[in-house]
């Protein structure tokens, strides 16, 4: 219980205040990732393969910045958003419980998403690269659906 | 007057207010697009008659040529004669590409706020300034693309280190407009956090 009142005591005060710098954070980063594997990169393709890897670097580090910074924000959402489901969507007795698995399941969505945006750089730096990350994406996807396991069963 | 009427009165002064400066920002915008379109169209169609002239007869002929001049390949010679006045031509008219985007960028936040249904000055401005800068990088994007064969003749590093700076500077310029955009977006999630937080509490 103490859990959820800690969780839903930061979530509540600082939801407010969070969305305007998530939002700016997460747009700034969804057009810089927008331009820059729809515009940019490919432009730099068709110059060489080392203006590709070096304006995906650059596009990759400010995408990484912007969402580095929005993402203590984006937990303290996700959280919210856990307790509203698990309020919305009871399926079992303990709440806790329930708040923690809509939390990994929103989790797990999320380090998708993120996968998914770094996708194209990852995969113009090195395939290799971009496996490794898949592996360790993977992993820790496995790791919180295990959690929900072993929290339901 | 009671209190009341002069609050209702300020009110109503103040979205006349507002719908004249939409209104007046809007005819401003509108007449910029008139006024300048013909001659940016103009401008950008002489460009592009240039690049495809180069392209496709002056490069392949000083291609063929292989000759050198002072130490310089013909065709580098041709490519640097072409970007100049590529350069010529987009600078002569920058000004006015400015004032078009502009122009664009304050009739769609015009419709935007109208859209919206809460247009105000403040927000205008920011639909302004948000538009503004992605229309600008679009714009330098396509004008780089004008570009960027012709100074890879000259040197195959140019476009490389000019796309990078551009890069970089696409980096700040979005920084910009979605900072605007975002005190925008900030007014909607606010009340969808207000929700949020109610659903938590109850």
């Amino acid at each position: 219980m103490n859990a959820r009142k800690e969780s839903s005591g930061t979530g509540e005060t600082n939801v407010k205040s969070s969305g305007h710098s998530v939002t700016h954070y997460l747009s700034t980063a969804l057009l810089i990732w927008l331009f820059g594997v729809l515009v940019f990169i490919p432009i730099a393709d068709t110059i060489s393969a080392q203006t590709k890897v070096f304006v995906s670097l650059i596009v990759f580090i400010s995408f990484t910045i912007l969402l580095l910074k929005a993402v203590p924000r984006v937990k303290r959402l996700l959280e919210v958003f856990a307790i509203v489901l698990a309020k919305k969507f009871k399926f079992m007795k303990e709440e806790d419980g329930q708040i923690m698995v809509f939390k990994s399941f929103l989790q797990i969505m999320f380090i998708i998403f993120v996968y998914l945006f770094y996708f194209p750089f990852l995969n113009n730096f090195h395939p290799a690269i971009n496996g490794i990350v898949l592996i360790v994406v993977l992993l820790w996807c496995f790791f919180l659906f295990f959690r929900i396991l072993q929290i339901i069963l | 007057m009671s209190k009341k009427e002069e609050v209702k009165n300020e009110s109503t002064t103040e979205g006349k207010d507002i719908e004249a400066y939409g209104a007046e920002a809007y005819a401003e915008s509108a007449k910029a697009v008139r006024e300048f379109g013909a001659r940016v169209a103009l401008s950008i169609v002489a460009a592009i008659i240039i690049w495809l002239f180069g392209e496709m007869i002056f490069l392949p002929i000083a291609k063929s040529l292989g000759q050198v001049f002072y130490g310089y390949p013909v065709h580098s010679i041709i490519s640097f004669i072409i970007a100049v006045a590529l350069a010529i031509i987009i600078f002569s008219v920058f000004f006015y590409i400015r004032r078009l985007t502009n122009g664009i960028a304050g009739i769609l936040a015009f419709e935007i706020g109208k859209a919206s249904g809460e247009v105000n000055i403040e927000s205008f401005r920011h639909y302004r300034i948000a538009l503004d800068g992605i229309i600008y990088v679009i714009v330098v994007s396509l004008a780089y693309l004008l570009f960027a064969n012709y100074l890879g003749q000259i040197h195959p590093a140019i476009p490389a280190i000019l796309l990078i700076l551009i890069v970089i500077w696409a980096v700040f310029a979005l920084w910009r407009s979605t900072r605007a955009i975002a005190s925008e977006l900030g007014r909607y999630t606010s009340k969808w956090a207000e929700e949020l937080e109610k659903h938590s509490k109850k």
